[in-house]
């Protein structure tokens, strides 16, 4: 955003020299670079992900990260480095499956507290969220928001595949992004 | 020879939402309640143990009530503080150090949801960021994975609710004493999907102490000593399903709660078929079903046909949560299991006046339930 303020402040600059006329001209032209420029800037505004080492982003087919005890197999999300099914301290790094089969869910109907919430909070604006566990086969049920928040479409066993979805937009206009699971279409 | 322990005084300060009055004083009335109750005086105490989760330490308490000097040890526990400060003074008498002692616990929340600490709670900022740190999620997440699995209606949870609030309806310490029908509980707000507004307890305030000593001691005190036969404390194992959990492991564990249970009837040498009443946790209305089951009252699913006969209502046949319990209470986290207790100990003594449980009920269990997944549970024997 602080790109886009130093190219249109110049142009804010008015001479006194300067006729009623041309500077009613210089203040139409610079709104109209300040909107081709928003737009152009929200196209290309850049995606970050909620947090690092959590889902691996930028990805055409992100995974989540999680671990996995090197003495028992058991698998963790997200990563960490003591295993508490065996007790052992060894663990290391393991890409988890994208698809899997939705545990149990329910639907967040409230706006949840910011903080820690980073999404929107507005209760004039806020939608409904689903939010559930996905049974991934041979690993771990991991707790994700479902992009699904209508009970009559979620199904206890049902098909799910792991997306990433806007979350918010933070101070540098950038799109925050976090994990989710979808239905499989 | 084993030590037993009877609780000879108990005290209430009233819960819900007490303007002007801290947490801490709420705390403080409750424990000069407990000592008239029991005719002793605060000098009397050899030694307390106290918490609350957001009202301060419990043992700066003392310059309200008396720089006696006496051992005070703080109790921070989760949802369990009240419970593990009753289990301290409980083992602290069995183990022969002091003969008389008091436990406390009080609070004092903000409104709404409880704001989750994640970092507190070892959880990444992203957890909560992304929305999904609300421990209400994790109550219909459970309760909707259960009525799939045995069949418990949407009816049954609005019962729970309707039962709880005609019970604080007569309890002149609740904080909720509006009976609602069940058709209004079904009807509110929508907040986690199957759980309504009216099927959540919301965080309150209040505060309640309880003086325990060696039961040989006890006609010292009262006339009508109420004998804690167990206290036990237990937190998960492996593969147990608990709120504010970014992943559960396939394998799956009944919970710190089956394991509480059990450890504390062979405590007490009894067996769920001998308890007269129980308070169990009863977060939302879904919690109360299935803690009595994970408690072992009763087979999982067997509770539908119970809540649709009326069985654990005041009258019925195993009355639960004759209080209100914490839908009618609220949840100051610290006092929660303590509150229990008490009402428990007035339902032995007979003095539970409109909502007493006829009979003369002789047994009375307690049981508490939290974050992380920490389980409390006291079994009482008049
Ligand atoms: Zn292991």
């Amino acid at each position: 955003m602080s790109n886009l303020v130093q190219i249109i402040a110049p142009l804010f600059r008015i001479d006194r020299r300067m006729s009623f006329w041309a500077t009613l001209a210089t203040i139409v032209v610079g709104v109209a670079l300040l909107t081709a420029n928003a737009l152009k800037w929200g196209q290309q505004m850049a995606q970050v992900p909620v947090t690092e080492g959590v889902f691996t982003w930028p990805s055409e087919t992100p995974q989540l990260i999680g671990a996995r005890c090197v003495a028992c197999d058991n698998h963790m999300f997200p990563g960490q480095s003591g295993c508490p099914r065996c007790t052992g301290d060894k663990t290391e790094e393991v890409l988890l499956g994208r698809r899997g089969t939705l545990w149990t869910w329910t639907i967040q109907g409230f706006p949840p507290k910011a903080p820690p919430y980073a999404g929107d909070v507005d209760v004039k604006t806020f939608q409904a969220f689903g939010v559930g566990y996905v049974e991934l086969p041979g690993q771990v049920k991991v707790e994700a928001r479902l992009t699904v928040a209508d009970p009559e479409k979620l199904k206890i066993g049902m098909e799910m595949e792991m997306v990433i979805i806007p979350l918010t937009t933070d101070a540098d206009g950038n799109e925050v992004v976090t994990f989710a699971f979808a239905p499989v279409a | 020879m084993t030590i037993e322990v009877a609780i000879v005084g108990i005290g209430m300060h009233e819960f819900g939402r007490t303007e002007g009055v801290s947490g801490m004083d709420q705390g403080v009335i409750a424990v000069r309640r407990a000592l008239a109750d029991a005719g002793v005086s605060w000098e009397d105490m050899q030694f307390a143990f106290g918490g609350s989760l957001a009202a301060g330490a419990a043992d700066t308490m003392v310059s309200l009530l008396g720089l006696t000097g006496l051992q005070f040890i703080n109790v921070a526990n989760g949802c369990a503080t009240g419970g593990s400060a009753l289990f301290s003074v409980y083992n602290t008498i069995r183990s022969g150090v002091f003969d008389l002692g008091i436990a406390v616990g009080f609070d004092k929340h903000e409104r709404g949801a409880f704001r989750v600490n994640t970092k507190g709670a070892g959880l990444g900022d992203w957890y909560g960021a992304s929305g999904l740190a609300l421990t209400t999620q994790f109550f219909g997440m459970k309760i909707n994975r259960y009525m799939h699995e045995y069949g418990i209606t949407n009816s049954s949870l609005a019962k729970v609710s309707e039962k709880a609030f005609r019970n604080g309806s007569q309890n002149p310490m609740a904080w909720r004493r509006k009976p609602i029908s069940e058709q209004e509980v079904l009807d509110s707000l929508m907040l986690s999907y199957p759980l309504t507004q009216y099927m959540f307890c919301s965080p309150g305030e209040g505060g309640v102490a309880l003086i325990l000593c060696r039961a040989d001691k006890a006609h010292l005190y009262t006339k009508t000593p109420i004998y804690l036969k167990a206290a036990v404390v237990r937190s998960r194992r492996f593969g147990s399903f608990e709120v504010l959990a970014p992943s559960i492991a396939l394998q799956h564990n009944a919970g710190p709660t089956v394991d509480g249970a059990k450890a504390a009837f062979e405590m007490a040498g009894m067996g769920p078929k001998d308890i007269d009443i129980a308070q169990l946790q009863d977060t939302e209305s879904g919690a109360e079903i299935m803690h009595m089951a994970e408690n072992g009252f009763c087979e999982h699913g067997e509770q539908e046909f119970m809540i649709q006969a009326g069985e654990t209502e005041i009258g019925g046949k195993f009355p639960v949560n004759t209080d209100g319990g914490c839908l009618a209470n609220g949840e100051p986290i610290g006092a929660s299991g303590l509150r229990q207790v008490y009402e428990n100990v007035l339902q032995l003594r007979g003095q539970a006046g409109v909502r007493q449980v006829p009979n003369n009920p002789k047994t009375a269990y307690t049981h508490v339930y939290g974050a992380p997944g920490i389980a409390g549970v006291t079994i009482l024997q008049r």
